[in-house]
């Protein structure tokens, strides 16, 4: 019997399934092991992606901005609507077109949402210096609930991520529209998310912080890693350009707590995902590719 | 519930004064008509005065949770405690608050617990929502439903102790209302630990309250008015959804109020779509909140700018009055204390909106300081309290007092031919060859024309019978219909989108065609109804002897009270369930086709069940009706053949002897009723040309 000596990154093995194979070709039944092969390929292919998630207006752009230490992306009760966006480390300056399935990214010198939304991508790629990006990638979506919005895009981004940061705007807050919509992602995706309330420095929730967070407790306490306050306007101020300069006041607004629970989530995600590409790998891609053993699948790749 | 904080000069809105002068106009004329018919006619005037009396018009504050909606009631009452409100969602029941309620009613409370059935049906069995869904929900969402029931019930029988058992059926009542006591029945009140509960605990009795009434003096409205406060829709908490949806059944108009954090959700869109099956663009819409969003000041204009154009989207066309606003500006601007105020975003907001000189005006008429003033025109107050005065002028109310003035007029006509009658006219007015019509010859002539006009009325009647038994036909074969088209497209769509698709049924194209046809065969009905109606009078005219012409010349069959009526606005709401709950329902459509197939003929025996009780309710209000008009129609002949008679009968036995009394005082008598009648036909035009607004 042959052994590994390095277990073989499953990045590469899902890499090759996907681009050898044709979706429109593949039966029902294989259809569903290549859709979760390109999932966990997306997932794998960088730092965990965590969604930034919840209904429009929730504040879920200000954070992403916050995070990222620029403000990227509009934000406005009366934005335009983009697609998907994600954040990952690297020199800002380009943005690229992207989609989910094994098409080649679009590359733009500056950023230009018309130009991006015009060739409509799955999602529109951003790179910025922050410390924040180091560990993770950070995916904005669109938010549901809009009526001018036809399709939530939200799914598929949730299919493509690790971990959730579902916002939630303390003045009306965990609506029934907001639980379904949640209870309709991917429950391994669920299993690793933080409840952030937003708005919390409105004069009137501030006076009543405590009895609004009792109530999501209540409400929510058995779903989510951790419920976390959050006050926009104190965390921009304690941080800029992705970086802390007021270490006490970061964990006061709720960026601090945030930011743990994210990475540590995340790490546990990445575990996870690891694991399972290892289950689907092992148990579907090398029977269909009809090798002799797993580790058959890395010969052809490292030599193309 | 104090209002002297109140600045005085905002104390009074008048919101509904040109609808109830109106009414006051009318009621004024029934009165004179009363005491100049010597009470003659107090039977005969009663019917219309008891209805203006009791006049009503039900506004309900609707929208999601936490919008404001109570703290919009308690503006426009100009009681800033009056209901209470909390940074959680908080009312728990349907509040109705009357001003200037027709008993005399103003002050006090009362509130009205569930009875055994109504808990039962509620507590036990999760009411109306769990049984339209038996069978149809996923276990683990039944579950989640009937669990919350069971909590709910617990946490009743838990804060009330031994009291429990005898309060069903039973109501509190006080004769004045404070903040706390308030907060005892209609909040949510806090979860609490089980055990002893204190006796002045928020929310104590709000489980098993069924319905609080509150009574006011008619101010700050100019007309009686019910404003009623509602829990919010899209509340995790299910049961809440359930109470609200029978508040949406009761109103005749509605404030819609959204927050500007999310200016018109999915959510605000299915309740709005809700309203519009009401037919009449009868609600306006508060953006709320606006002091709680970032450069408000700029944005405002587009904010309103775009829910506007949303909502003629959604409402094909119709066009809605908008106002963007915040009802924490608007108690500070009321009271001149406010707990959250931020002045600079309030003074950034009026610069950004270009308010200051309105701010200005503003403190300057009302003698509030500047900074009061600004909040005032930054609220949105005073905007929305006039758009919903105007809006009080549409729907019924038009058609309704029209009716009532043509038949106060009409009886004028017959007064006034009474005592024409009685001044005994100079029989050398009257013509040479006629004779006095004498008793037994009205009661031949009253026989004749009263069979006729009855034979006619029951053939009638039979005939409208058989048209609204068609119609009711008609529409449940287009619900059966509908639902058999969706089953075919839902079972593709499901084959073609898998578990994981979001598959719904729109029953808005249902529901508008059912209300097209529903209305169309209606005003057919109608229609015939008064040509119908239109011909009696013509062939009661026509045989009528041409010497009581004269007198007779204002009694005829009333054919306003038909059409007068009004199609039932909103019949097919009534499946608002299917709607309401969607969240709970999405599910359904795309497990398996027998749940597919139970929930379509679940939807079917829906439609069809409204579709026949409505018209049998319509045949009943046609049948009613028809019945009134003649029997106003034989009381108006026999009483004024009567005087016919008796007039004749004092002439023969007095010749025209007339004391010079009697006569001063009928003369008196008859230029005030041209007075009346002519008052009468200047409010017909009025009513026509007022209340007919765009």
């Amino acid at each position: 019997m042959k052994r590994m000596n390095v277990p073989p990154s499953p990045l590469i093995v899902l890499d090759r399934f996907v681009s050898e194979a044709n979706r429109d070709d593949l039966r029902s039944d294989e259809r569903r092991i290549y859709d979760r092969a390109l999932s966990l390929r997306s997932r794998l292919s960088g730092p965990p992606r965590v969604l930034i998630a919840g209904e429009f207006s929730a504040g879920k752009s200000t954070l992403a901005n916050l995070l990222v230490g620029a403000d990227l992306i509009p934000t406005s009760v009366l934005a335009t609507h983009l697609p998907p966006v994600e954040f990952s480390y690297g020199k800002s300056g380009q943005a690229h077109a992207s989609w989910w399935d094994t098409r080649v990214d679009v590359t733009f010198d500056r950023l230009d949402f018309q130009a991006l939304s015009a060739v409509e991508p799955d999602y529109i790629s951003l790179t910025a210096e922050s410390p924040f990006l180091e560990k993770i990638r950070l995916a904005d979506t669109p938010g549901t609930g809009d009526p001018a919005m036809m399709v939530d895009m939200m799914q598929s981004v949730a299919r493509h991520s690790d971990v959730l940061i579902w916002c939630t705007n303390a003045v009306q807050s965990w609506k029934e529209s907001e639980r379904r919509t949640w209870s309709e992602l991917p429950e391994r995706l669920r299993k690793h998310a933080v409840l952030l309330v937003t708005h919390m420095d409105l004069p009137a929730i501030r006076k009543g912080r405590q009895r609004v967070l009792d109530r999501l407790n209540r409400l929510a306490g058995d779903d989510f890693a951790q419920i976390i306050p959050f006050s926009a306007p104190d965390a921009a101020l304690a941080i800029s350009e992705g970086n802390v300069r007021d270490e006490e006041m970061w964990n006061s607004s709720g960026g601090g707590p945030l930011v743990d629970q994210v990475n540590k989530l995340a790490v546990a995600a990445r575990q996870d995902a690891n694991e399972l590409a290892g289950r689907l790998i092992q148990n579907y891609i090398a029977p269909s590719l009809s090798l002799n053993s797993p580790n058959d699948l890395y010969v052809g790749k490292t030599n193309p | 519930m104090m209002m002297e904080n109140f600045h005085p000069n905002l104390l009074e809105h008048g919101v509904g004064r040109r609808l109830n002068n109106a009414r006051l106009a009318l009621l004024n004329a029934s009165d004179q008509l009363t005491e100049l018919s010597g009470d003659e006619l107090t039977v005969r005037v009663r019917p219309v005065k008891d209805r203006l009396t009791k006049m009503m018009t039900r506004v309900a504050v609707v929208g999601q949770i936490k919008a404001g909606k109570s703290t919009f009631a308690n503006c426009v009452s100009r009681r800033m405690d009056l209901l209470p409100a909390d940074v959680n969602p908080w009312t728990s029941v349907v509040t109705q608050l009357y001003f200037g309620h027709h008993s005399g009613k103003n002050s006090g409370a009362v509130f009205r617990f569930f009875d055994e059935d109504q808990w039962d049906i509620l507590a036990n069995r999760g009411g109306r929502l769990a049984a339209l869904t038996e069978g149809l929900l996923e276990d683990y969402k039944r579950t989640e439903l009937l669990t919350e029931v069971r909590a709910m019930r617990m946490r009743a029988e838990g804060r009330l102790g031994e009291e429990f058992d005898g309060l069903l059926g039973k109501s509190h009542r006080f004769s004045s209302v404070t903040p706390e006591i308030m907060e005892r029945y209609v909040s949510a009140g806090d979860e609490l630990a089980a055990g002893a509960v204190a006796e002045n605990e928020p929310g104590r009795f709000a489980d098993i309250t069924h319905t609080a009434e509150i009574f006011f003096e008619q101010s700050p409205f100019g007309c009686p008015i019910c404003l009623i406060d509602t829990p919010g829709i899209n509340d995790p908490l299910l049961i809440r959804e359930e109470i609200t949806q029978q508040s949406l059944e009761d109103a005749d108009y509605f404030v819609v109020v959204l927050s500007a954090h999310q200016p018109l959700s999915k959510e605000d869109v299915r309740l709005i779509r809700l309203l519009r099956a009401l037919d009449r663009n009868r609600f306006v819409v508060f953006v709320n909140r606006v002091d709680e969003i970032s450069n408000a000041g700029e944005s405002a204009e587009a904010l309103r700018n775009r829910v506007a154009a949303q909502m003629v989207e959604y409402l094909d066309g119709t066009e809605v009055e908008v106002v963007v606003g915040s009802m924490e500006w608007a108690k500070y601007a009321l009271t001149g204390t406010s707990e959250f105020l931020d002045q600079a975003v309030l003074d950034s907001f009026v610069d950004g909106r270009g308010l200051l000189a309105a701010a200005e005006r503003c403190a300057h008429d009302s003698g509030l300081d500047l900074s009061r003033a600004k909040a005032y025109v930054a609220s949105g107050i005073g905007e929305v309290e006039t758009s919903l005065s105007r809006l009080l002028l549409q729907g019924g109310s038009q058609t309704h007092f029209l009716s009532m003035a043509d038949d106060l007029k009409s009886v004028s006509g017959q007064l006034t031919e009474r005592l024409k009658l009685r001044l005994n006219p100079d029989p050398k007015d009257a013509e040479p060859a006629e004779k006095p019509l004498t008793a037994g010859e009205a009661e031949r002539l009253m026989n004749s024309i009263i069979t006729q006009a009855n034979n006619h009325i029951q053939a009638l009647e039979i005939a409208m019978q058989e048209s609204c038994d068609a119609l009711g036909d008609k529409l449940a074969d287009q619900a059966e219909t509908f639902a058999e088209a969706q089953r075919d497209e839902v079972k593709a769509a499901v084959a073609d989108v898998g578990r994981d698709g979001d598959i719904s049924i729109d029953l808005d194209p249902l529901r508008s065609r059912l209300t097209k046809t529903y209305k169309s065969g209606f005003d057919e009905i109608q229609g015939v109804l008064w040509d119908e109606l239109k011909s009696i009078n013509h062939s009661f005219r026509s045989a009528i002897p041409k010497r009581v012409e004269q007198p007779l010349q204002t009694v005829r069959i009333a054919t306003l009270p038909i059409i007068g009526l009004l199609p039932r606005s909103n019949p097919f709401n009534k499946t608002v369930t299917f709607d309401l709950s969607q969240t709970w329902l999405a599910g359904i459509f795309a497990r398996s086709d027998r749940l597919t197939d139970r929930a379509l003929d679940t939807i079917k025996t829906q439609f069809t069940d409204i579709a026949l009780t409505t018209v049998d309710r319509e045949k009943e209000l046609f049948s009613e009706t028809l019945a009134e008009t003649i029997q106003q129609f034989e009381y108006d002949l026999k009483e004024q053949l009567g005087a016919v008679v008796e007039a004749n009968a004092s002439a023969a036995a007095e010749g025209d002897t007339v004391p010079p009394k009697v006569r001063q005082k009928a003369q008196e008598d008859l230029a005030k009723l041209e007075k009346l009648t002519n008052k009468l036909s200047k409010l017909q035009a009025d009513l026509e040309r007022e209340f007919s607004v765009k």
